[in-house]
């Protein structure tokens, strides 16, 4: 069944992004933009590879690159709230030191073999067609990253926490007048958010591109940032986005025989869908504009930007 | 404008010594010595005559480059796309160097007049999306540089392929007509050196001497004011990124047609991305941005070597440069300055 | 329930908002706070709300002392503050922005709870609004009544309503009182901060009136509104007059088109003095905004012939000096040369020794290199004025004096004066009733949006004015 192969690749594929995205969505919802994914992925990638080779433990690796990407987020956010540094400048510059010193740091480690998840196969649910070999039947990171979503966005449209977090990111000011600390959500969902992207380069050295060689996630980083407006700020819509550039990547490797050049062009769809989705975005938040748009496309083009992204607390 | 002040000197003293024992402290961390790696580096740089002709010739692109920057972010604007508009210049110059007038004497001129008009329209684009449609010039410039890349590598598998084979190692070489002309044995580039200086010396007076450049600082400190003054703020930002982006498809003319004389995968060299971290260090002014994109290709160009002297993988020149920037930006940040001024200063 | 304001001072600066404040408000007396502009109204609604700490003085709710300083210590001791602009988030639902950060509901987040209570108590209030739409989609008015019920939801006991009214419809205002008229009954403190005379009347039992900082009187309301209106503003002794040169030579009409404002055409002669008076929040500072816009059309005769006065011609500052004035990183020189017109090349050994000129000429303290955000607030207007063309043409000046000390003030009038009898002619905005009679040749009063008299000064008594302003009819 053709079919249904590639559907379980795409799902166990996008694996680190679906949990990229989700955490950089955590972060720009409490209005801060983690421009480092590029370079974070390289490290937490090359952490968790070079942890559960050392330690022989998988699981091991993985928590650690977590939390490389927290004190990551941690930087970044410290920088902007303690030093009043730009998030942008502090993000650009960690993607390459960061990026730059896996290459140092990871030479030992390229194309070695290492310890891998084991597969959790879940009895009777992984016999449900297509859903079952594509989570039940696979490592846990895929089953982790799967049940993220939902999970994510119960946190974000559901919680008590979730709502204080759309709150800050829209007007922290409003929200300190509620008596929010907006400083401290934004320190906390940088650092959740962190956790997320780690665990998303993680996800890429323990399974999707095993192993670790020098520029190993290159790219992706970039991807993900385009894939987080795509899913217009909400984490289902994201991870749908992550799953459809799963597809391309597929598309591409099916068709490299027919077409030379598309496995290389294919996955670099995100970026002009991404700039649609801003210019769409922008027409649709124009009162003026809305009815010259179908309102189809606000499904799959619109979504609220967070009022106050990218911008330093004003202090009272 | 700035009054060159004695104490001033001396902090910028201070602070480019601890920069410097910053990265020994860093290249000691990453189990190298320091004294090496320095002495290495300047003779891959400057040891020989042939060092310093290809070290100035990673000088030139990232020159433009930063000069580039400079004026985006003197709009205010974040032109991270800049690695696009590089690449946009240098498709410009391969599209002359392919076609018939390849083999014409006047290919250079040709491929600057395309390559400039390529970055600059890529350029304006990014600018577009931002004042008609409100898209930030991040994500925009990001997009743009990645379709950039798509049709780079679309090129260079498919219309512009090697003969025989298609490879991701670029296309033929370019016909020596297309080449830029150079003179003395060590094949210095005189003509590209002559463009980058007169590019520096129109920046200067761009930037310091016309109103337009004062418009588009202006524009970039606060958009807001520019209604009283009778201006519009738009117009300045399509201005500043056509020019940055011209500029930078001449830094890309030249990784094509001078440095590499084919069009390759990766022609910007990352070059965009390390301008972008020499221009957040030197504050966006001329002088200095260009001491130390000096510095950083002399870095760069050094830095090759260590690879083959000491065995160190040459991305340490990165590691170095991008944590010596974030350390300065760090101890230039108003608060920690003004909190150090507290300490330092209690007089004053 | 009683909220006991003791001894409360502070100081900004060399300013004091407040000095030694003691009030007592409470329950069923819905009590109006009322001053004229800068009377420590404000400041005295932030120390309650907990957003400044006072110099001295204590807060009581009935028998419970305030953490002075802390927003947290008001919200649990109950009190609420309706302020100007909603705080609330443009982006979320109505129902999340009654969750975001609620005491109330942190416990049990539970849907189908929340909506019923909310959906109820907006059947009550008489609001229909979908607790599903986002809060862009309503106006203001609509955000303030749904913040209103907010605070009510967040058992506020004091409800602190600073100015909220504008952006109101007749019939939103007419809800929102007979609501805030029903909480009163049941026991809440309403204090409501208002220049609206018509406003308080309709609502309050009791007013304080505040002026310089000081409390002057607790009145009961009604109450004589001329009476009001008398204890509101400064005596008639202006401290320091500017003298003012008055023209001899006589001039055309200048005709002002004032169809926005449902007026017909006004005739003014030239080479006049315009004050727009009014109070803070008021059209006025909007007027001189559409005069340089050209939504306020000004016909003038040149060559015997009516003209368009074009926009080249209108020199306009803003009252937001730093934001949308000036350029706050560039120097005092960039500036300069920014407003030369005559061609793109700049000449800075021709621009520094003209704004050397400027710079002694309006004594604006600050350097040649100095950005405009190191200038006090008196240079950067002096600085906005200096950069206005010597050439002949019509001044357009928000608040020229706002915020400045007594120097300050003086130089910046006789910067005007010196150039008015060749200038087409001035208008500016202000707030202060003394600086309006003391430069003015003509008055133009608001009060709110809506033009309420434009006479010419030797035609009105100074006393009119506060009358005008305020919305009362003098007779």
């Amino acid at each position: 069944m053709p079919f249904e192969t590639s559907f379980i690749t795409v799902i166990s594929l996008s694996a680190p992004i679906v949990l990229v995205v989700l955490g950089e969505t955590i972060n720009e919802k409490s209005g801060v933009i983690n421009l480092s994914i590029e370079g974070t992925l390289l490290i937490t990638a090359l952490t968790a590879f070079a942890i559960s080779v050392t330690t022989g433990s998988p699981f091991i690796g993985f928590i650690c690159a977590g939390l490389i990407g927290s004190i990551v987020g941690l930087v970044i956010i410290l920088c902007d709230t303690k030093l009043r540094m730009d998030q942008i400048a502090v993000g650009f510059i960690l993607t390459i030191f960061l990026g730059k010193l896996s290459s140092f740091l990871g030479q030992d480690y390229v194309r070695i073999p290492g310890p891998y998840f084991q597969k959790v196969s879940i009895p009777f649910l992984k016999d449900i067609p297509y859903i079952g070999p594509s989570l039940f039947d696979q490592n846990a990171i895929v089953l982790f990253s799967f049940i993220m979503i939902p999970v994510c966005w119960y946190m974000i449209e559901k919680t008590r926490w979730g709502l204080i977090v759309k709150a800050v990111g829209e007007n922290p000011i409003s929200a300190e007048n509620r008596g929010i600390d907006p400083e401290k959500v934004r320190i906390i969902s940088t650092v959740i958010g962190g956790f997320l992207i780690g665990l998303g380069g993680a996800a890429f050295s323990l399974h999707s591109k095993f192993g670790w060689s020098e520029n190993h996630t290159g790219n992706y980083g970039w991807i993900c940032l385009a894939i987080v407006i795509f899913g217009g700020w909400n984490p289902i819509r994201a991870s749908l986005g992550a799953y459809f550039f799963g597809i391309f990547q597929i598309l591409a490797l099916k068709l490299q025989s027919y077409a030379l050049g598309l496995t290389q062009v294919l996955p670099l769809i995100p970026f002009p869908l991404m700039i649609l989705t801003l210019v769409f975005i922008q027409r649709f938040n124009k009162s003026d504009n809305v009815t010259k748009l179908p309102k189809i496309l606000n499904l799959f083009f619109g979504g609220q930007e967070p009022g106050d992204i990218g911008k330093p607390l004003t202090k009272k | 404008m700035n009054s060159f002040e004695f104490k001033n000197f001396y902090i910028l003293t201070i602070q480019v010594i601890l920069a410097f024992l910053l990265s020994s402290l860093i290249i000691i961390l990453l189990g190298a010595s320091p004294l090496d790696v320095f002495k290495n580096i300047f003779n891959g740089a400057f040891g020989r005559p042939e060092k310093i002709v290809k070290t100035l010739l990673i000088f030139l692109p990232i020159s433009l480059a930063s000069l580039a920057l400079i004026i985006t972010f003197s709009t205010g604007l974040w032109n991270i796309g800049i690695e696009g508009q590089i690449v946009l210049g240098a498709i410009g110059a391969t599209v002359i160097a392919k076609s018939f007038l390849g083999e014409n004497a006047l290919s250079p001129l040709y491929q600057l007049i395309i390559g400039v008009s390529f970055g600059s329209l890529w350029g304006l684009f990014c600018g577009f999306l931002k004042v008609k449609f409100n898209v930030h010039e991040i994500f925009g410039g990001l997009g743009l540089y990645f379709v950039g890349s798509g049709a780079i590598i679309y090129l260079i598998l498919g219309p512009w392929s090697k003969e025989g084979i298609a490879s991701t190692s670029g296309t033929d070489i370019f016909n020596k007509a297309s080449w830029f002309p150079t003179f003395s044995d060590l094949n210095i580039p005189a003509l590209p050196i002559l463009i980058v200086s007169v590019i520096l010396i129109l920046s200067i007076v761009f930037l310091g001497f016309t109103k337009t450049g004062l418009k588009l600082k202006a524009t970039g400190t606060n958009p807001d004011s520019t209604e009283k003054f009778q201006f519009s703020s738009g117009i300045y930002i399509f201005i500043a990124f056509a020019i940055a982006g011209g500029i930078a498809g001449l830094a890309g003319v030249f990784q094509a047609s001078v440095f590499h004389h084919k069009l390759v995968p990766s022609i910007s060299g990352g070059y965009g991305f390390l301008s972008i971290l020499i221009v957040l260090a030197s504050g966006k002014r001329i002088i200095p941005t260009m001491l130390l994109a000096l510095f950083f290709s002399a870095m760069i160009a050094g830095g090759s070597q260590l690879q083959l002297r000491l065995n160190l993988h040459s991305s340490l020149i990165s590691i170095i440069l991008s944590s010596v920037v974030f350390f300065w930006l760090i101890v230039n940040s108003e608060v920690l300055k003004t909190k150090l001024n507290k300490l330092f200063l209690k007089d004053t | 329930m009683e909220l006991k304001i003791s001894k409360i001072s502070k100081q900004f600066g060399s300013v004091k908002a407040n000095k030694n404040i003691s009030l007592k408000i409470e329950s069923k007396k819905i009590h109006a706070l009322l001053g004229e502009n800068g009377a420590g109204k404000s400041t005295l609604v932030k120390i309650i709300s907990g957003h400044y700490k006072p110099d001295s003085g204590e807060i009581y709710v009935d028998k419970n002392k305030l953490e002075l300083g802390s927003t947290l210590s008001s919200i649990s001791n109950g009190i609420g503050i309706l302020s100007q602009d909603p705080l609330d988030f443009q982006n979320l639902t109505i129902k999340e922005s009654f969750l975001a950060g609620s005491k109330k509901f942190g416990k049990y987040f539970r849907e189908k709870n929340i909506e019923k209570l909310l959906n109820e108590s907006f059947k009550k209030y008489e609001i229909k609004l979908d607790i599903r739409s986002k809060i862009k989609s309503l106006s203001i008015g609509e955000r303030q009544q749904i913040e209103l019920i907010r605070l009510l939801f967040e058992n506020s006991k004091i409800i602190i309503l600073d100015e909220p009214t504008n952006g109101f419809s007749l019939k939103q205002r007419e809800l929102v009182f007979s609501m805030l008229k029903k909480l009163s009954n049941e026991g809440y403190i309403i204090i409501l901060v208002s220049h609206k005379l018509d406003e308080v009347f309709e609502l309050c039992k009791e007013a304080t009136i505040l002026k310089n900082g000081s409390k002057i009187k607790t009145i009961p309301i009604p109450y004589e509104r001329k009476k009001i209106v008398d204890l509101m503003f400064k005596g008639d002794k202006s401290v320091n007059k500017i003298k003012n040169p008055i023209s001899k030579i006589k001039k055309d009409n200048m005709h002002i088109d004032l169809k926005y404002y449902k007026k017909g055409i006004a005739k003014i002669p030239e080479g006049k003095k315009i004050g727009v008076i009014g109070l803070q929040g008021s059209g006025n500072d909007q007027f001189i905004k559409k005069i340089f816009d050209k939504s306020i059309s000004i016909t003038r005769i040149v060559n015997k012939e009516r003209e368009m006065l074009e926009k080249e011609n209108i020199y306009y500052t803003p009252s937001d000096r730093l934001e949308k004035g000036l350029f706050s990183d560039l120097t005092l020189i960039e500036h300069m040369a920014l407003s030369d017109n005559r061609n793109n090349f700049i000449n800075w050994k021709k621009i520094k020794e003209y704004s050397s000129k400027k710079i002694n000429e309006f004594n604006i303290k600050g350097n040649l290199n100095s950005q405009a955000k190191e200038l006090s607030g008196g240079n950067q207007q002096k600085l906005q004025l200096s950069l206005i063309p010597d050439q002949k043409g019509l001044l357009a000046i928000e608040q020229p004096t706002r915020g400045l000390d007594l120097n300050s003030t003086q130089s910046v009038w006789n910067k005007i004066n010196e150039r008015i009898n060749d200038d087409i002619c001035l208008f500016f905005s202000t707030t202060d009733i003394d600086e309006v009679w003391d430069q003015s040749d003509w008055i133009i009063s608001f009060s709110g949006e809506k033009i309420t008299d434009i006479s010419e000064k030797k035609n009105i008594k100074k006393s009119d004015i506060k009358y005008f302003i305020s919305g009362v009819k003098n007779k």
